[in-house]
């Protein structure tokens, strides 16, 4: 029982202890300015990280760097803030563009930093390469792309066996019509 | 073999026709039964919808599971029609006759519920309707549904034929049935008078539907072979799927033939006409399907296990001593070599009791070795499963499983049973003149012209 009150005790006090600590380590709201360049074979990014209330530059900071793709982001780069809150980052400028306008969007984060809230902001990147329109996948039966075979082959076996079935129904109908002859004669 | 009597066509067509909306013995306890099935697995249907497959233990690598495992079962006894109605015609068994709509109602009834099995493993059922708009032609899934498709008005057509003069019977023989029935009847006969003409286009398109369905039967049942024979997997990357699944069929159609015969012949008083006869010939045929059964599964599991070859070794380990092993094992001994052994002995093949156990055992290993040829080879890609999240990497159907399982084969039962509520359960024209012209023992039915000439000497 003793030891159970001891617990408690020293639960509380780590409690009070810690909620202290992080009162008075409260993060701060961060602004990104980002802005591209290039040089023959990359796509250079260079973030500035400051911060929104005070406007000044926020050094040590990790920015990851992200390009926009069709299901999600792509990691291309990262780097920390130096004293003057600002970091660049390299990719290549072989990634195609994302757009049929040729723009790249390209993201900055700072996620899980100790300092800064979580923050993110973009900006658009002219491509080097041209967009490539995607070849929109041929899916039906009638315009699959299929070997002209197969198609033949598939229509010509399923195609038989059901005119076997209508000729068949066919004579379903000749069974009752020859009975309304034989009636009528 | 003389003209039978007026008296006793008339008396063979009441026997028959005393079978028509008659209540099935012991039906008041079966069709309950099994409808609370149903409607169970319609709630876990619905349940299943509403959240989701994960509701089922069917995940990334498992993704078929007993839904498709009852698929390819059900696909498998639904070519019993074209054994009983298109090979053994063709082959000129007299003996078929009484067992032919039997065979179609088992095949409608089997052929409908494979149809059904693809739906309830889909999470989104209504994009169904995108296999017909986006559907590709060399996929081997579109040439399934169409194959079912095709096999499955093929068999209604075929079971709807010899119907024809029986329900003329029934429209001038039942007169106190309700208006509606009569009506349909009536609908359905075709103007059927009997004459020659009609006869003769009658067999003319009975034929010409037995040529034509045979081999839609048979490619049903090797599409869904190929449905995994295209796949690379271990255990499926193999070129005797096809045959494989279709003689599996066979003899899984002609152990559930005989099952639904004895229960057909008890609970319908039918005796005479499906006699011992039928269970021997079924028999056999039983035999020598689970004979050829097992050599293909010796080429099935047995080569590859020779070559032990490094992708096929851990399916083949999973079977023979992993944890499907007990299922693989029951399938092999109790499913494939106690039956064979059973039935080559001629005092048990000629005991229905024993040709029924034989068939209640091949039927029961049937169905587990479809689960066997699904499950396993999906827990064992080629590239092996690591770091899998805890119930990735394993299959343990779920409750909501079973539960549709369960109302799936119970609703195959209980469509075979009320498709013969309203027609009779025998072919009675066919039989009728079979015993015209070949006599009683030919066609296997027994004490009907034995009474016939009983009712001469009376008279």
């Amino acid at each position: 029982m003793r030891v159970n009150q001891k617990h408690t005790i020293i639960l509380f006090l780590f409690f009070l202890a810690n909620t202290t600590l992080f009162a008075q380590d409260e993060k701060i709201s961060g602004n990104i300015v980002l802005q591209m360049g290039a040089n023959d074979s990359m796509h250079v990014v260079t973030a500035t990280l400051t911060n929104i209330a005070t406007k000044q530059p926020v050094k040590a900071v990790q920015l990851t760097f992200y390009v926009q793709r069709t299901f999600g982001l792509m990691k291309v780069a990262d780097g920390t803030t130096d004293s003057t809150g600002i970091t660049s980052a390299e990719f290549p400028l072989t990634i195609p563009p994302g757009d049929p306008s040729g723009k790249i969007t390209v993201v900055a984060k700072v996620e899980n930093s100790d300092v800064v809230n979580d923050t993110s902001f973009s900006t658009l990147a002219t491509s080097k390469i041209p967009y490539q329109q995607s070849k929109k996948l041929a899916a039906s039966i009638a315009g699959s792309n299929a070997p002209l075979w197969l198609i033949i082959a598939f229509t010509l076996t399923v195609g038989t066996v059901w005119l076997f079935f209508a000729y068949v129904l066919y004579l379903v109908y000749l069974i009752k019509k020859s009975a309304v002859k034989s009636i009528h004669n | 073999m003389e003209k039978i009597d007026q008296e006793i066509k008339n008396k063979i067509q009441d026997e028959l026709l005393a079978t028509v909306g008659k209540r099935y013995r012991k039906e008041s306890f079966w069709v309950p039964f099994l409808s609370i099935i149903c409607i169970g697995g319609t709630v876990a249907w619905i349940f299943q919808l509403r959240k989701g497959l994960g509701v089922t233990a069917m995940r990334d690598y498992v993704s078929w599971g007993l839904y498709i495992s009852l698929l390819f079962f059900f696909v498998g006894i639904s070519l019993i029609g074209a054994l009983v109605s298109c090979v053994l015609r063709l082959s000129g068994a007299k003996w078929r006759f009484p067992l032919i709509r039997i065979a179609e109602a088992v095949t409608l009834s089997a052929i409908f519920f494979a149809g059904f099995m693809p739906v309830l493993d889909m999470g989104r059922p209504e994009r169904l309707y995108y296999l017909i708009t986006h559907g590709r032609i060399q996929s081997p899934i579109l040439w399934d549904v169409m194959a079912i498709a095709t096999y499955f008005v093929g068999s209604v057509i075929y079971f709807y034929l010899p119907l024809i003069p029986d329900l003329a019977t029934m429209r001038d023989k039942l007169t106190d049935a309700p208006k509606w029935r009569r009506t349909l009847w009536k609908w359905l006969a075709m103007n059927w008078t009997d004459s020659l003409i009609q006869r003769k286009l009658l067999k003319k398109g009975m034929f010409i539907l037995c040529i034509v369905i045979l081999p839609v039967a048979i490619s049903v049942h090797t599409i869904s072979a190929w449905l995994i024979a295209f796949t690379l997997r271990p255990g499926w990357n193999s070129t005797i799927m096809g045959p494989y699944f279709v003689f599996g069929a066979l003899m899984a159609g002609a152990a559930i033939m005989i099952l639904i015969i004895a229960q057909l012949r008890i609970g319908y008083r039918l005796e005479k006409y499906l006699t011992a006869v039928h269970f021997n010939h079924l028999g056999k045929i039983l035999l020598a399907l689970t004979a050829f059964y097992l050599y293909l599964n010796i080429n099935k599991y047995g080569v590859p296990a020779y070559k032990m070859a490094k992708d096929e070794k851990p399916v083949l380990e999973d079977l023979f001593f992993g944890n499907n092993s007990i299922l693989f094992w029951f399938t092999q001994i109790v499913g494939i070599v106690i039956p064979i052994i059973i039935l080559s002995i001629k005092k048990l093949r000629n005991t229905i009791r024993w040709v029924v156990t034989s068939s209640i055992l091949v039927l029961l290993g049937a169905l587990i070795n479809r689960y066997l040829i699904v499950v396993p080879s999906m827990l064992h890609p080629f590239v092996p499963i690591r770091h899998a999240q805890p119930g990735f990497g394993t299959y343990y159907p779920t409750l909501t499983e079973w539960t549709i399982t369960a109302s799936s084969l119970a609703g195959f039962l209980l469509l075979t049973i009320l498709l013969f509520k309203p027609f009779p359960v025998i072919t009675m024209w066919e039989v009728t003149e079979e015993l015209e012209k070949q006599g009683e023992k030919p066609i296997g039915v027994e004490n009907i012209l034995t009474t016939q000439n009983s009712a001469y000497h009376a008279s």
